[in-house]
């Protein structure tokens, strides 16, 4: 999934060994999330929310537009 | 011109052929090969898988040795990243476990080479029985202490290969059934099965950039 991953790091001046450290995951993995080539769990996708101060929405971008409910 | 990387890649590429040649040279003037002449099929392809995972776990313990090494062999390593412990212990569990595969995959062609039978045959079952444990306890541990990129790369690799082998085995033994193929042993199996493993694990990291 695309994200705004890298940015969203430069702009905190943090490498990726600074954000992995701060998670307790591997620099490997951040490389992944960031070359979209791995989709990060629930659970890593809201610490990285919570560490950049934004909504998960504003870090993964996704144009998947729901469907129009019928109305009864 | 060539991207800094890809030169980089293109000079460890370049190293890793002439070392190749230096190696394979050296087998051959050690008589490996005329060794290998006397060894069955199977037995032939056991064998060069377990060379191949004999590198690959000499290469991750090389690499594992020293933080200044994995530095400048891991791709995309930037300047003054901080350098994970955790990162150089499961390379080196790694490592271990490619190595201890290789023994296994070794040991029972060697044994039927020099014809050890009876007690002897017993006494290396024993060997592997136990090398096997440690083995399974290490890879145990490799995926509990691993995080979720190492572990999501582990599962797909067994999901891929249990996929690709259980097509594989339903087709051969179709055929065999049919008697349009011959019937394969065990030993086959296994070494066929090590080396999609192989494969496929490596594709898998690779699809997800592990090694940078």
């Amino acid at each position: 999934m695309k994200n705004r991953l890298r940015v969203l790091r430069a702009e905190a001046g943090l490498s990726q060994g600074d954000l992995a450290g701060l998670l307790g995951v591997s620099r490997q993995t951040i490389n992944a999330v960031e070359t979209d080539k791995y989709d990060p769990s629930l659970p890593l996708a809201m610490r990285l929310s919570k560490i950049f101060g934004v909504p998960i929405d504003a870090i993964f971008l996704d144009d998947w537009i729901p469907p129009e409910r019928p109305h009864g | 011109m060539a991207e800094p990387g890809n030169r980089r890649r293109l000079v460890r590429a370049a190293i890793g052929a002439v070392v190749g040649l230096v190696l394979g040279f050296g087998a051959g003037q050690v008589g490996l090969f005329d060794w290998l002449e006397g060894l069955p099929g199977e037995d032939i392809a056991s064998t060069t898988v377990a060379g191949i995972l004999l590198m690959l776990g000499l290469f991750a313990m090389v690499a594992a040795s020293s933080r200044t090494l994995y530095r400048r062999m891991a791709e995309n390593y930037r300047e003054g990243d901080p350098l994970d412990g955790s990162v150089l212990r499961y390379l080196r569990a790694s490592g271990v476990v490619l190595l201890l595969s290789a023994v296994l995959l070794l040991a029972p062609p060697l044994a039927v080479r020099y014809g050890l039978t009876g007690d002897a045959a017993i006494a290396v079952a024993a060997g592997m029985a136990a090398l096997l444990a440690f083995q399974t306890w290490l890879n145990l541990r490799i995926m509990r202490t691993s995080d979720e990129l190492s572990r999501a790369a582990m599962a797909e690799a067994s999901v891929a290969s249990f996929w690709l082998l259980q097509l594989g085995l339903f087709g051969w033994a179709a055929l065999a059934r049919l008697g349009l193929v011959a019937e394969v042993s065990m030993w086959t199996l296994m070494t066929i099965s090590t080396a999609i493993y192989l494969v496929v694990s490596i594709v898998s990291a690779l699809r997800r950039r592990m090694f940078a």
